[in-house]
């Protein structure tokens, strides 16, 4: 009864818009049409032949492993400082999850000044922007993602850090456990549900960078920082070919529903009961 | 067990909303439009109705031409030039005032993919300013043949798809060099004439003298890739024999298996976009992340001579402080054609009239309102003196005020224009061209790889537009 309406409004716009989804995958609708031809699997074969497709995934794996493994590792340091007692711990966890609240349209624009027309100024950087080339892009881009998403995780490896309880710590203490064995040896284990969430939600939204990737560098330069998302939807909405969009779309929901799944079950194994 | 059951759920939820998001009615692309065609580099979306700025709306051109009242009917208007989208709204705002009928102007740098979603959501505007290409992927399931309509007497440059006439010609562009001829002149202490470079030799040769005179990089290059690709690297097309004729031939004889590469037109263009271009160009340390706004505030304010880019450049530069009585100019893209020194012309942007969700009221005010724009006094002014821009109506005597929009007019009455149209490029043209262009304007790339990656491109597809 009271997950009715949730439950309605999750089949309105996301059950049922996802099996026509992958009924649209199985025409050769081009978006503005107002008939639909059947197909079969015509537009899963021409996926497969697609390289440019694959190329844009192969480049998304990258910039994911880059994104999850930097942002996850510079979150929890950044939450091991503070929640170690330094001053301005408050003031610190302000400003490091305010990135977060910037839309990554308006973040795009904001680190393409800042890469274009600031760092180009200072005598310690080339005078050729960083979104200038193609390797430099894509760590542009990991940069600035790494930036926005570190600050929302600090909160959940802080929340894991001091929600591991007093008693454990005291009793290691009284043991003659140093600093670093209590972190790794009994802080670690019992805060493993926070890596858990943490890389689940830096892999979903990395896999799905779109908006960041359109502002920052709309793909360029030479469409070295092209990625899935933004492939998808130059298929479907600006070449037209909606059909086989929408099917290269279904292709990379199994491949990112397979890697959240193994991550899933990868770290969920190591989680402990206290 | 029960959080790992859970967790799955989850994982499978948060990675649906992607399919789902993809599925039906997205909007999500409207939101973040890319720009495109000749407009500016925003993404946002305004919707605005009638509240025009009243002193604006006091100075607007009577529009009480003595037709229909609609009686209160709403007509909503997708603008893609965003640089007149304060003029339209001032414009059907005097006229709807005058006829019962409330627009409902929003605006749009990239109006496939907005159409799109709007006719995917039930929610298409009752009219809509679009470019070339959107008229020929929207007009036979949606959009109103407008064939018969009295201003169709008064202009050839109408879009026909299938031999219906489609598009309401709104504007005449040119993609060509905009000139600050006053300080080119004060650099070179002479009069600067428009005709005396047509040749690459002859302009290569100024921007020379001009590097000379002490000034470094006299022209500025947009680093915008609908700028930079769609334009700059179409004149090749345009100047084969001046119509699209020859733009056509061109694309058959390399679909027959001619390298581009021979083609002396295509070979020279690129050529003087990547030697010449390149070296004189205010961005040339990084010509692919320049800011657009500088690019075009350094014409403005002196920096340079010359910007390649168009005719609808003047707001742009009127907004960063230059007047209508300033000493602006354009020039073609110098070449070696027979047709070298007459400037690209052509309508870019059309009014178009929905014909899946409109009513017969909306399409007959619609359809009234395109007529007062070409056969009514106000509306004639209204469109020279209000959106600014160079009519395809020859019963029209207005005639623009600004300098730039002034000299084009005076190419078209003296028969110097080419153009490539009607042919039109395929959705995918310019992305797949992008990297090679972009690698040759960067000196990374040569013009061997972008006659390859052409060849390539016209080998498996086909132009729109014959």
């Amino acid at each position: 009864m009271f997950a009715g309406p949730s439950m309605a409004a999750f089949l309105l716009f996301v059950i049922i818009p996802f099996f026509y989804g992958i009924y649209l995958t199985m025409t050769n609708w081009d978006g503005i049409a107002t008939t639909k031809t059947f197909v079969g699997i015509q537009n899963y074969i021409a996926l497969f032949h697609d390289t440019e497709f694959w190329g844009s995934i192969f480049l998304t794996f990258k910039y994911v492993i880059a994104v999850v493994i930097l942002t996850n590792v510079i979150a929890f340091l950044l939450a091991v400082l503070l929640t170690s007692g330094i001053r301005g711990e408050s003031f610190l966890r302000a400003g490091f999850f305010t990135p977060n609240l910037i839309g990554g349209i308006v973040l795009g624009f904001i680190w393409q000044f800042i890469f274009n027309r600031v760092l180009t100024t200072l005598p310690v950087f080339p005078e050729k922007s960083m979104l200038g080339g193609e390797i430099s892009a894509f760590w542009a881009m990991v940069i600035v993602q790494v930036w926005k998403e570190s600050g929302y995780m600090l909160l959940i490896y802080i929340a894991g850090l001091v929600g591991v309880s007093q008693d454990y710590i005291e009793a290691a203490k009284i043991d003659g456990a140093t600093s670093s064995q209590i972190l790794t040896r009994i802080r670690l284990p019992l805060m493993m549900q926070s890596f858990t969430i943490c890389f689940f939600l830096t892999l979903s939204t990395t896999f799905k960078v779109y908006d960041l990737n359109l502002s920052l560098t709309e793909g360029g330069p030479y469409n070295s920082t092209k990625m899935a998302v933004m492939t998808i939807i130059d298929k479907a909405f600006t070449y037209h070919e909606y059909g086989e969009g929408q099917a290269e779309a279904f292709a990379f929901f199994i491949i990112m529903l397979i890697v959240a799944l193994i991550q899933l079950k990868v770290t969920s194994k190591k989680e402990v009961e206290a | 067990m029960k959080r790992k059951v859970l967790a799955m759920l989850l994982t499978a939820a948060m990675a649906a909303s992607l399919m789902a998001c993809g599925g039906g009615g997205d909007t999500s692309a409207e939101s973040t439009e890319q720009t495109a065609g000749s407009e500016a580099d925003t993404s946002s979306e305004e919707t605005d109705s009638k509240e025009a700025d009243e002193s604006e709306q006091a100075e607007a051109p009577a529009a009480d031409d003595g037709g229909s009242d609609y009686g209160g009917i709403t007509l909503t208007f997708l603008n893609s030039k965003p640089e007149i989208t304060d003029a339209v709204k001032k414009v059907t705002s005097a006229w709807g005032e005058a006829h019962g009928v409330t627009f409902e102007v929003t605006e749009t740098s990239n109006p496939n993919d907005t159409l799109m979603a709007n006719y995917q959501s039930g929610d298409a505007p009752i009219l809509a300013v679009v470019d070339d290409a959107n008229v020929l992927d929207f007009a036979a399931e949606h959009l109103l043949p407008l064939d018969g309509e009295t201003w169709e007497g008064y202009t050839d440059m109408g879009k026909y798809v299938d031999g219906k006439l489609y598009g309401f010609p709104l504007t005449v562009e040119s993609h060509c060099i905009v000139v600050n001829k006053a300080v080119v002149e004060e650099n070179i202490g002479r009069e600067f004439a428009a005709g005396d470079y047509k040749s690459i030799e002859a302009f290569e040769a100024l921007l020379k003298e001009m590097r000379e005179n002490g000034m470094e990089t006299p022209v500025a290059v947009l680093p915008d890739i609908w700028s930079m690709v769609g334009h700059d690297f179409y004149p090749f097309y345009a100047y084969q024999d001046g119509t699209g004729e020859g733009a056509f031939a061109l694309v058959d004889a390399v679909k027959g298996g001619k390298d581009i590469f021979e083609d002396e037109l295509f070979y020279n263009h690129a050529d003087f976009m990547s030697r010449v271009v390149a070296e004189y160009n205010i961005n040339k340390a990084d010509p692919l992340n320049a800011d657009h706004d500088m690019t075009v505030l350094a014409l403005a304010e002196g920096e340079v001579g010359f910007l390649l880019n168009g005719t609808w450049t003047w707001p742009e530069l009127e907004s960063m402080g230059a007047s209508k009585s300033d000493d602006y100019t354009i020039m073609a893209y110098p070449n070696g054609s027979a047709s070298a020194g007459k400037v690209m012309a052509a309508p870019t942007k059309y009014i178009v009239v929905d014909n899946s969700n409109a009513t017969e009221e909306q399409q007959a005010a619609a359809k009234e309102f395109l007529n007062y724009l070409v056969m009514d006094e106000a509306g004639q002014k209204a469109l020279i003196d209000d959106l600014g821009i160079v009519c395809a109506f020859t019963n029209n005597p207005n005639i623009p005020s600004d300098p730039i929009n002034k000299a084009l007019m005076q190419y078209i009455s003296d028969g110097n224009t080419v153009t490539y149209l009607p042919l039109a490029f395929p959705s995918d043209y310019r992305d797949t061209i992008t990297p090679a262009v972009q690698k040759l304007m960067t000196g990374e790339g040569d013009i061997r790889a972008l006659a390859d990656v052409l060849n390539d491109y016209w080998k498996n597809n086909d132009p729109n537009g014959r």
